[in-house]
């Protein structure tokens, strides 16, 4: 553990943890656009600036990338800090004037009109990079990044093409804080040629990437669910059976035996990828198939394969 | 502890390689999911196939001493349990038009056993040698293969454990659990899923102990012919084995009901009464033409196409033990067990795919159709074979040795016939 001083306040903290984590640990809040906790510190928009002072000198350093140190002292909110992030707001608000979470942290400063030019003045994007980290980091699709510099900097897909390898699982647009990257999930769609319409089933769309993807229908209720590449990708990743996303998540129960039907032939924990089936000897010809829920994943895989139609 | 062998399912391929092996000195263990192996729950027809040089091997039983013997892999394994011998196969076709398998003296060209007695026999046999430990009731899962060996991840009644070995021979059947798990599918062919029901009837009209029967057209209820042969062993002469082929659409029990009540067939069963049910589900894949990868051997039904039956499973199990062996010391004892594999069972040419289509007779034909065809049999006995390659192949050069007089009375259906048998198994299933 290590003891810093966090605004006047002594407190202890995980060593390894940053500024950032530290302070709202302790309830003291701290502005951002571009950190989130399942993403490694970025550092992009330079609002969680924070006074630090490590034995004579004090420097201002971003929060979120600086770990805790013994000894630290931390304002989190000293009129020097107010300023520099008056500052970066500012900056923000010339770049994104009809960005909602930017409007309201401008109002939060006490900031009316943007003085600067930032030689855009009405662009959505604020390049936090979330979008791109959660593409990396957390989907492993790199489906998308940064390209272009300076003023020309954008997010985007490979050479402004439909991104290949995306597999349309929406997390970019869950992560954007401004709400440009929009992801559509459409019921029914359907090819149109000069000789007729062909339905193609449900879909999701990511306009940003140029992306249309199918959506997987579950095998029970019938509703679209996920997309087909997120899932396959999931199921690969995780060696999941074939069958593991035919049903949706609000379908999947345990399976239940009925041994009224059950003859204990073993082709259910034979296919069962988890173990979780076994028999139950009870002597002579009655054996049972018994699920140990323990150990499984209600992929429903016994289902599909017993020949009694005896699990549900 | 690490061992020499693992061995995943106590069948008679997997007991035959624990035998061997243990023989050899190597410390094996055999992980088995069920309590007992006398108690076979799961369905097979248990058949001993005398046909000569099927799947590589010409099998001899020997019912005075109590043997069964491999004459060309050079096995013998003893068996002192229930036999019964099929002397007479006939396919019928709608109207009752017979094709007729059988030797002119009428010699056995199957005995059905009794599968359960001949593994608790293979068993006791393993269980007697010093470095083999068996552990039942225990499910094998997962597989991971390392240069050290393979880890073996198992459960039992819900925990889960680990076993360490050098080498593992997968010969947990069909469905292949562990074959799955370690990547072995991969590259196969997929079918479908096979689902099969039997059932043990006692007092059916026409029941003959030694007589395999099956029952083609589309008025018995299914695609795939109904069949009717030996009881299991104890209940030779009262019980009759009724086997229904369904599928997920056919559920089997449906079939079953219909075959029994309203086919053409159903006065025999006025007065029959069910005494047990057994059923099976079978992943169908196309056989695996390399069957090891690191440390992992995969025998018998586990990377076959149909099945090796247990005396393709006990050849398996030998060879099996005798590759792992020869590993152990360095040599290369899993290849020469694929060039063995390859060589010895008809599935893995490509040509055989072929032959089997020519069960595909429904609803290929209509049923009128298969009564013309079956009627061009009548009068002929053709050689007696349990084969699965040969059978097929003796019903149409029966039936195509006057393609004039088809030609004659039916042009349109030789002509289909042509067409359909140009086809291969897989494409016949996906039609």
């Amino acid at each position: 553990m290590v003891i810093l001083t966090l605004d006047g306040k002594k407190v202890k903290v995980k060593e390894g943890a940053t500024i950032l984590e530290a302070a709202r640990a302790n309830g003291i809040e701290i502005p951002t656009l571009c950190s989130n906790e399942a993403l490694k510190p970025y550092g992009a928009c330079r609002l969680c600036i924070v006074e630090i002072r490590r034995g004579t000198s004090t420097i201002i350093d971003t929060s979120c990338t600086y770990p805790v140190e013994e000894g630290l002292e931390v304002k989190t909110a000293s009129p020097r800090i107010i300023e520099g992030r008056k500052i970066v707001i500012e900056l923000f608000l010339a770049r994104s004037p009809n960005v909602k979470i930017i409007r309201k942290l401008a109002d939060e400063y006490g900031i009316g009109e943007s003085a600067r030019e930032m030689g855009k003045d009405n662009e959505y994007c604020i390049l936090c990079g979330l979008c791109v980290r959660a593409c990396n980091e957390v989907v492993k699709a790199g489906a998308i990044q940064f390209a272009g510099k300076g003023l020309q900097k954008v997010v985007d897909s490979p050479f402004s093409q439909t991104a290949e390898d995306c597999v349309a699982c929406g997390s970019c647009a869950f992560v954007c804080p401004t709400g440009i990257i929009k992801k559509t999930d459409f019921e029914s769609t359907a090819l149109c040629t000069p000789q007729g319409c062909e339905p193609t089933g449900p879909q999701r769309q990511l306009l940003n990437w140029k992306v249309e993807q199918k959506l997987r229908v579950c095998k029970k209720c019938g509703n679209a669910y996920a997309p087909e590449p997120h899932l396959d990708k999931i199921r690969q990743q995780q060696n999941l059976p074939n069958e593991f996303f035919d049903i949706c998540p609000s379908c999947r129960k345990y399976p239940v035996v009925d041994e009224e039907k059950c003859l204990g032939c073993g082709g259910c924990m034979e296919n069962c990828p988890c173990g979780a089936l076994e028999l139950d000897d009870k002597g002579g010809y009655e054996k049972k198939a018994h699920v140990y829920t323990q150990n499984c994943t209600a992929c429903h895989s016994c289902e599909l394969i017993c020949p009694m139609v005896a699990i549900s | 502890m690490v061992y020499d062998l693992a061995i995943v399912g106590a069948g008679p391929g997997g007991l035959h390689a624990a035998k061997w092996a243990a023989k050899k000195g190597l410390k094996v263990i055999l992980i088995e999911k069920r309590k007992d192996v006398s108690k076979v729950t799961r369905y097979c027809s248990e058949h001993i196939i005398l046909d000569e040089h099927y799947n590589g091997d010409t099998i001899k039983v020997d019912e005075v001493q109590g043997k069964i013997i491999s004459t060309f892999n050079g096995w013998e394994v003893n068996y002192k349990g229930g036999l019964c011998p099929v002397t007479d196969k006939y396919y019928y076709s709608p109207t009752q038009n017979a094709i007729h398998f059988a030797w002119p003296d009428k010699r056995p060209f199957a005995y059905k056993y009794d599968k359960g007695f001949l593994l608790q026999s293979l068993l006791d046999e393993c269980q007697a040698l010093k470095d083999f430990t068996y552990q039942s009731e225990t499910t094998a899962y997962d597989a991971t293969d390392s240069s050290q060996g393979v880890e073996l991840k198992c459960v039992s009644k819900g925990t889960k454990s680990k076993i360490r070995a050098k080498k593992l021979i997968i010969a947990d059947g069909v469905n292949t659990r562990v074959g799955q798990a370690m990547g072995f599918n991969r590259d196969r062919g997929y079918m479908g899923v096979a689902l099969c029901l039997a059932v043990y009837m006692s007092g059916v009209k026409g029941y003959n102990p030694s007589e395999w029967k099956g029952w083609w057209g589309r008025c018995y209820g299914s695609n795939l012919a109904p069949l009717m042969g030996t009881g299991p062993a104890g209940h030779f002469e009262e019980w009759a084995d009724v086997i229904i082929l369904g599928s997920s659409r056919d559920p089997a029990e449906k079939t079953f009901e219909f075959f029994t009540t309203k086919s053409p067939l159903a006065d025999r069963f006025t007065n029959a009464k069910v005494e047990a049910k057994h059923c099976c589900s079978v992943k169908a894949f196309t056989p695996i033409k390399r069957p090891y990868q690191g440390n992992g051997l995969i025998i018998g039904d586990a990377a076959a196409f149909v099945e090796v039956q247990a005396q393709g499973a006990l050849s398996c199990g030998f060879r099996a033990a005798e590759a792992v062996a020869k590993e152990l010391e360095g040599k290369k004892g899993f290849e020469q067990y694929t060039k063995w594999w390859l060589d010895t069972f008809e599935f893995n040419s490509g040509g055989m795919m072929r032959v089997q289509q020519g069960y595909a007779l429904i609803p290929t034909y209509t049923d009128e159709e298969v009564d013309y065809l079956f009627s061009l049999c009548e009068g002929v006995t053709l050689d007696g074979s349990w084969s699965q390659y040969k059978s097929p192949k003796m019903i149409w050069e029966t039936i195509l040795r006057d393609p004039e007089k088809i030609k004659r009375e039916r042009p349109t259906l030789l002509e289909k016939i042509r067409t359909v048998r140009a086809n291969t198994l897989q494409e016949s299933i996906s039609v």
